[in-house]
Protein backbone atom coordinates (compact mmCIF):
# COMPACT_ATOMS: atom_id res chain seq x y z
CA UNK A 1 0.00 0.00 0.00
CA UNK A 2 1.21 3.11 -1.01
CA UNK A 3 0.94 6.59 0.98
CA UNK A 4 2.43 9.84 0.46
CA UNK A 5 4.04 10.35 3.72
CA UNK A 6 6.99 8.22 4.71
CA UNK A 7 7.91 10.15 7.75
CA UNK A 8 4.65 9.68 9.90
CA UNK A 9 4.36 6.66 11.85
CA UNK A 10 2.78 3.42 10.79
CA UNK A 11 0.69 1.19 12.14
CA UNK A 12 0.10 -2.75 10.66
CA UNK A 13 -3.00 -4.58 10.91
CA UNK A 14 -3.27 -8.61 10.21
CA UNK A 15 -6.55 -9.69 8.60
CA UNK A 16 -8.36 -13.47 9.83
CA UNK A 17 -6.23 -14.61 6.30
CA UNK A 18 -2.61 -13.20 7.55
CA UNK A 19 -2.52 -10.64 5.21
CA UNK A 20 -1.23 -7.57 6.61
CA UNK A 21 -1.81 -3.89 5.70
CA UNK A 22 -0.07 -1.16 6.93
CA UNK A 23 -1.69 1.97 7.19
CA UNK A 24 -0.64 5.49 8.51
CA UNK A 25 -1.50 6.42 12.24
CA UNK A 26 -3.61 8.95 11.50
CA UNK A 27 -5.97 6.62 9.28
CA UNK A 28 -5.93 4.04 12.33
CA UNK A 29 -7.14 6.71 14.77
CA UNK A 30 -10.48 6.54 13.33
CA UNK A 31 -11.16 3.69 14.99
CA UNK A 32 -11.51 4.17 18.51
CA UNK A 33 -10.33 0.43 19.62
CA UNK A 34 -6.87 0.78 17.82
CA UNK A 35 -6.67 4.89 19.28
CA UNK A 36 -6.73 3.36 22.71
CA UNK A 37 -4.52 0.83 22.09
CA UNK A 38 -1.84 3.35 20.21
CA UNK A 39 -2.44 5.63 23.30
CA UNK A 40 -1.99 2.42 25.88
CA UNK A 41 1.33 1.85 23.91
CA UNK A 42 0.33 -1.34 22.68
CA UNK A 43 0.23 -0.84 18.79
CA UNK A 44 3.64 -1.00 18.22
CA UNK A 45 3.66 -4.48 16.99
CA UNK A 46 1.66 -6.27 14.31
CA UNK A 47 -2.47 -5.42 15.63
CA UNK A 48 -3.79 -8.84 14.71
CA UNK A 49 -7.65 -9.08 13.92
CA UNK A 50 -8.53 -12.13 14.36
CA UNK A 51 -12.34 -11.92 13.66
CA UNK A 52 -12.13 -9.46 10.26
CA UNK A 53 -11.23 -11.00 6.67
CA UNK A 54 -8.68 -9.24 4.24
CA UNK A 55 -11.84 -8.01 1.93
CA UNK A 56 -13.50 -6.51 4.81
CA UNK A 57 -10.59 -4.71 6.50
CA UNK A 58 -9.42 -3.38 3.01
CA UNK A 59 -13.23 -2.14 2.89
CA UNK A 60 -13.01 -0.55 6.48
CA UNK A 61 -9.40 1.35 5.40
CA UNK A 62 -10.66 2.65 2.34
CA UNK A 63 -13.05 4.42 4.65
CA UNK A 64 -11.10 5.36 7.42
CA UNK A 65 -8.33 7.03 4.82
CA UNK A 66 -11.30 8.77 2.97
CA UNK A 67 -12.83 10.12 6.78
CA UNK A 68 -8.71 10.52 8.06
CA UNK A 69 -8.08 13.12 5.08
CA UNK A 70 -11.35 15.09 4.99
CA UNK A 71 -11.61 17.99 7.43
CA UNK A 72 -13.58 17.06 10.11
CA UNK A 73 -16.46 19.09 10.72
CA UNK A 74 -15.00 20.50 14.20
CA UNK A 75 -11.72 21.82 12.94
CA UNK A 76 -12.71 25.45 11.70
CA UNK A 77 -15.99 27.09 10.75
CA UNK A 78 -14.85 27.89 7.27
CA UNK A 79 -14.82 24.43 6.21
CA UNK A 80 -14.76 23.42 2.48
CA UNK A 81 -18.76 22.76 1.17
CA UNK A 82 -17.26 20.88 -1.58
CA UNK A 83 -15.12 18.57 0.52
CA UNK A 84 -18.20 17.86 2.65
CA UNK A 85 -20.46 17.06 -0.76
CA UNK A 86 -17.65 14.59 -1.60
CA UNK A 87 -17.67 13.24 1.96
CA UNK A 88 -21.28 12.38 1.19
CA UNK A 89 -20.99 11.31 -2.39
CA UNK A 90 -18.25 8.87 -1.14
CA UNK A 91 -20.39 7.02 1.66
CA UNK A 92 -23.20 6.56 -0.47
CA UNK A 93 -20.82 4.91 -3.32
CA UNK A 94 -19.41 2.97 -0.29
CA UNK A 95 -22.69 1.45 0.61
CA UNK A 96 -23.58 0.10 -2.19
CA UNK A 97 -22.58 -3.55 -1.68
CA UNK A 98 -24.12 -6.71 -1.32
CA UNK A 99 -26.02 -7.68 2.25
CA UNK A 100 -23.52 -10.32 3.75
CA UNK A 101 -20.49 -7.44 3.10
CA UNK A 102 -22.62 -4.80 4.99
CA UNK A 103 -22.91 -7.42 7.89
CA UNK A 104 -19.27 -8.26 7.60
CA UNK A 105 -18.78 -4.80 7.59
CA UNK A 106 -21.26 -3.86 10.69
CA UNK A 107 -19.93 -6.29 12.95
CA UNK A 108 -15.89 -5.59 12.18
CA UNK A 109 -16.91 -1.55 12.58
CA UNK A 110 -18.33 -2.30 16.02
CA UNK A 111 -15.12 -4.44 17.13
CA UNK A 112 -12.88 -1.40 16.31
CA UNK A 113 -15.42 0.99 16.92
CA UNK A 114 -15.45 3.63 14.24
CA UNK A 115 -18.73 5.27 14.82
CA UNK A 116 -19.14 6.73 12.15
CA UNK A 117 -19.33 3.77 9.95
CA UNK A 118 -20.95 2.10 12.04
CA UNK A 119 -23.63 4.65 11.90
CA UNK A 120 -23.49 5.10 7.72
CA UNK A 121 -23.98 0.81 8.02
CA UNK A 122 -27.26 0.92 10.02
CA UNK A 123 -29.02 3.87 7.93
CA UNK A 124 -28.18 1.73 4.87
CA UNK A 125 -29.90 -1.17 6.23
CA UNK A 126 -32.37 0.82 7.41
CA UNK A 127 -33.38 2.36 4.20
CA UNK A 128 -33.29 -1.15 2.57
CA UNK A 129 -35.70 -2.15 5.04
CA UNK A 130 -38.29 0.55 4.92
CA UNK A 131 -41.43 0.21 2.96
CA UNK A 132 -40.87 -3.49 2.71
CA UNK A 133 -43.61 -5.73 3.83
CA UNK A 134 -42.21 -8.85 6.60
CA UNK A 135 -42.11 -11.18 4.10
CA UNK A 136 -39.47 -8.89 1.98
CA UNK A 137 -37.87 -7.97 5.05
CA UNK A 138 -37.12 -11.43 5.88
CA UNK A 139 -35.43 -12.31 2.23
CA UNK A 140 -33.20 -9.19 2.28
CA UNK A 141 -31.90 -10.44 5.77
CA UNK A 142 -32.14 -13.70 4.70
CA UNK A 143 -34.07 -14.73 8.11
CA UNK A 144 -34.37 -18.34 8.96
CA UNK A 145 -37.70 -19.89 8.94
CA UNK A 146 -37.43 -21.42 12.58
CA UNK A 147 -37.01 -17.48 13.80
CA UNK A 148 -40.43 -17.10 12.66
CA UNK A 149 -43.50 -16.11 15.22
CA UNK A 150 -46.57 -18.51 15.29
CA UNK A 151 -49.43 -17.24 13.31
CA UNK A 152 -50.74 -16.39 17.33
CA UNK A 153 -48.03 -14.34 18.29
CA UNK A 154 -48.09 -12.37 15.27
CA UNK A 155 -51.98 -11.54 15.43
CA UNK A 156 -51.24 -10.82 18.89
CA UNK A 157 -48.45 -8.05 18.17
CA UNK A 158 -50.83 -6.77 15.49
CA UNK A 159 -53.56 -6.70 17.99
CA UNK A 160 -51.28 -5.04 20.55
CA UNK A 161 -50.30 -2.15 18.16
CA UNK A 162 -53.80 -1.88 16.40
CA UNK A 163 -53.95 1.45 19.04
CA UNK A 164 -51.85 3.06 16.24
CA UNK A 165 -53.87 2.73 13.45
CA UNK A 166 -57.21 3.31 14.64
CA UNK B 1 -28.43 -63.72 30.47
CA UNK B 2 -29.55 -60.26 28.72
CA UNK B 3 -25.84 -59.50 27.74
CA UNK B 4 -25.08 -63.28 26.07
CA UNK B 5 -25.09 -62.40 22.90
CA UNK B 6 -23.52 -64.27 20.18
CA UNK B 7 -21.20 -63.00 17.30
CA UNK B 8 -24.23 -62.58 14.85
CA UNK B 9 -26.15 -60.55 17.28
CA UNK B 10 -23.41 -57.95 17.03
CA UNK B 11 -22.82 -58.51 13.34
CA UNK B 12 -26.57 -57.37 13.45
CA UNK B 13 -26.09 -54.30 15.58
CA UNK B 14 -22.92 -53.56 13.84
CA UNK B 15 -25.04 -53.47 10.36
CA UNK B 16 -27.96 -51.43 12.10
CA UNK B 17 -25.43 -48.82 13.58
CA UNK B 18 -23.39 -48.56 9.64
CA UNK B 19 -20.17 -49.44 11.24
CA UNK B 20 -17.94 -50.18 8.13
CA UNK B 21 -15.87 -53.42 7.73
CA UNK B 22 -17.82 -55.03 11.00
CA UNK B 23 -17.44 -58.79 9.92
CA UNK B 24 -13.67 -58.19 10.06
CA UNK B 25 -13.86 -58.08 14.10
CA UNK B 26 -13.82 -60.77 16.50
CA UNK B 27 -16.24 -61.34 18.70
CA UNK B 28 -14.37 -59.43 21.53
CA UNK B 29 -13.33 -56.81 19.38
CA UNK B 30 -16.97 -55.77 18.06
CA UNK B 31 -18.43 -55.96 21.53
CA UNK B 32 -15.96 -53.46 23.02
CA UNK B 33 -16.35 -51.31 19.65
CA UNK B 34 -20.10 -51.55 20.23
CA UNK B 35 -20.28 -50.83 23.72
CA UNK B 36 -21.42 -54.05 24.83
CA UNK B 37 -20.72 -56.46 27.82
CA UNK B 38 -20.36 -59.81 26.73
CA UNK B 39 -19.17 -62.96 28.64
CA UNK B 40 -16.62 -64.45 26.88
CA UNK B 41 -17.38 -68.32 26.55
CA UNK B 42 -20.15 -70.59 28.34
CA UNK B 43 -21.36 -70.72 32.15
CA UNK B 44 -18.47 -68.52 32.97
CA UNK B 45 -20.88 -65.84 34.89
CA UNK B 46 -20.37 -65.63 38.51
CA UNK B 47 -23.03 -65.86 40.71
CA UNK B 48 -24.54 -62.34 42.08
CA UNK B 49 -23.11 -60.12 39.18
CA UNK B 50 -25.66 -57.82 38.29
CA UNK B 51 -26.36 -57.69 34.21
CA UNK B 52 -26.52 -54.68 33.01
CA UNK B 53 -28.74 -54.17 29.86
CA UNK B 54 -26.23 -53.41 26.81
CA UNK B 55 -25.48 -49.65 26.65
CA UNK B 56 -26.65 -48.08 23.20
CA UNK B 57 -23.92 -45.61 22.15
CA UNK B 58 -25.03 -42.79 19.79
CA UNK B 59 -24.67 -43.61 16.36
CA UNK B 60 -20.91 -42.78 15.45
CA UNK B 61 -20.11 -39.82 13.06
CA UNK B 62 -18.28 -41.99 11.06
CA UNK B 63 -21.14 -42.90 8.73
CA UNK B 64 -20.72 -41.53 4.81
CA UNK B 65 -24.24 -39.18 5.24
CA UNK B 66 -23.44 -37.73 8.73
CA UNK B 67 -20.25 -36.04 7.54
CA UNK B 68 -21.91 -34.92 4.08
CA UNK B 69 -24.35 -33.56 6.50
CA UNK B 70 -21.55 -31.84 8.53
CA UNK B 71 -20.24 -30.52 5.39
CA UNK B 72 -23.17 -29.25 3.97
CA UNK B 73 -24.13 -27.42 7.15
CA UNK B 74 -20.40 -25.60 7.57
CA UNK B 75 -20.98 -25.04 3.80
CA UNK B 76 -24.09 -23.59 4.82
CA UNK B 77 -22.96 -21.62 7.62
CA UNK B 78 -20.38 -19.86 4.96
CA UNK B 79 -22.80 -18.68 2.24
CA UNK B 80 -25.57 -17.62 4.87
CA UNK B 81 -25.16 -15.23 7.58
CA UNK B 82 -27.24 -14.81 10.13
CA UNK B 83 -28.45 -11.39 10.71
CA UNK B 84 -29.63 -12.20 14.62
CA UNK B 85 -25.97 -12.78 14.77
CA UNK B 86 -25.71 -8.88 15.15
CA UNK B 87 -25.31 -7.45 18.70
CA UNK B 88 -28.78 -6.34 20.08
CA UNK B 89 -27.60 -2.84 20.17
CA UNK B 90 -26.25 -2.71 16.74
CA UNK B 91 -29.70 -3.92 15.82
CA UNK B 92 -31.84 -0.96 17.86
CA UNK B 93 -29.32 1.03 16.12
CA UNK B 94 -30.75 0.06 12.79
CA UNK B 95 -34.23 -0.41 13.91
CA UNK B 96 -34.48 3.51 15.68
CA UNK B 97 -33.50 4.76 11.79
CA UNK B 98 -36.94 3.11 10.77
CA UNK B 99 -40.07 4.97 11.36
CA UNK B 100 -42.11 4.03 14.02
CA UNK B 101 -45.11 3.10 11.65
CA UNK B 102 -43.18 0.66 10.17
CA UNK B 103 -41.70 -0.97 13.21
CA UNK B 104 -45.51 -1.58 14.96
CA UNK B 105 -46.67 -2.74 11.70
CA UNK B 106 -43.78 -5.05 9.88
CA UNK B 107 -40.95 -4.59 11.76
CA UNK B 108 -41.63 -6.42 14.92
CA UNK B 109 -43.38 -9.22 13.33
CA UNK B 110 -40.20 -10.53 11.16
CA UNK B 111 -38.93 -12.17 13.44
CA UNK B 112 -39.01 -13.52 17.19
CA UNK B 113 -35.45 -11.75 18.13
CA UNK B 114 -36.54 -8.50 15.84
CA UNK B 115 -40.39 -8.52 18.29
CA UNK B 116 -37.81 -8.65 21.28
CA UNK B 117 -35.59 -6.05 20.08
CA UNK B 118 -38.44 -3.84 19.03
CA UNK B 119 -39.49 -3.82 22.74
CA UNK B 120 -36.26 -2.36 23.68
CA UNK B 121 -36.23 1.46 25.21
CA UNK B 122 -33.36 2.34 22.57
CA UNK B 123 -36.09 2.10 19.24
CA UNK B 124 -38.10 4.01 21.09
CA UNK B 125 -35.60 6.97 22.30
CA UNK B 126 -36.30 8.75 18.76
CA UNK B 127 -39.60 9.00 17.61
CA UNK B 128 -39.27 9.38 13.96
CA UNK B 129 -42.52 10.51 12.35
CA UNK B 130 -42.63 10.73 8.46
CA UNK B 131 -44.70 13.60 7.12
CA UNK B 132 -44.63 12.16 4.30
CA UNK B 133 -45.95 8.72 4.94
CA UNK B 134 -49.03 9.39 3.06
CA UNK B 135 -47.72 10.04 0.00
CA UNK B 136 -45.65 6.86 -0.75
CA UNK B 137 -48.52 4.67 0.95
CA UNK B 138 -48.39 0.79 -0.24
CA UNK B 139 -52.00 -1.28 0.30
CA UNK B 140 -49.88 -3.76 2.72
CA UNK B 141 -47.90 -1.31 4.58
CA UNK B 142 -50.01 1.54 5.40
CA UNK B 143 -53.49 1.14 6.55
CA UNK B 144 -55.45 3.33 4.09
CA UNK B 145 -56.69 6.70 5.95
CA UNK B 146 -53.53 6.38 8.52
CA UNK B 147 -54.72 9.46 11.39
CA UNK B 148 -51.11 11.19 11.54
CA UNK B 149 -51.63 12.36 14.97
CA UNK B 150 -53.49 9.53 16.75
CA UNK B 151 -50.12 7.39 15.76
CA UNK B 152 -47.69 10.31 16.90
CA UNK B 153 -49.57 10.55 20.32
CA UNK B 154 -49.59 6.69 21.29
CA UNK B 155 -46.49 6.71 20.09
CA UNK B 156 -45.02 9.40 22.85
CA UNK B 157 -47.03 7.33 25.23
CA UNK B 158 -45.44 3.83 24.48
CA UNK B 159 -41.74 6.38 24.45
CA UNK B 160 -43.10 7.00 27.83
CA UNK B 161 -44.02 3.98 28.98
CA UNK B 162 -40.33 2.49 27.89
CA UNK B 163 -38.33 4.75 29.87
Amino acid sequence: MSTSSSSSKKIVLKSADNETFEIDEIVALESQAIKNMIEDECADNVIPLGNIDSKTLSKIIEYCKKHAESPKKDDNADIDEKAVEDLKSFDAEFAKVDMPLIQDILMAANFLNIDNLIGLMCRTIADRIKGKTPEEIRKILNINKNDLLSPEQEAKAREENSWAFD
Amino acid sequence: MDNNYTLRDLRAIAKQRKIKGYTKYRKSELAKLLGINVIEGKGKQTRGETLTPPKILPLPEVTRTSTSKLKKQHEMKQTTRNWLDLPSDIMANILSRVSVIEILWNVQIVCTKWHKICKDPYVWRVIYIDNNFYSHRRPYTWPSCLPIFASSWKATEETCKQC
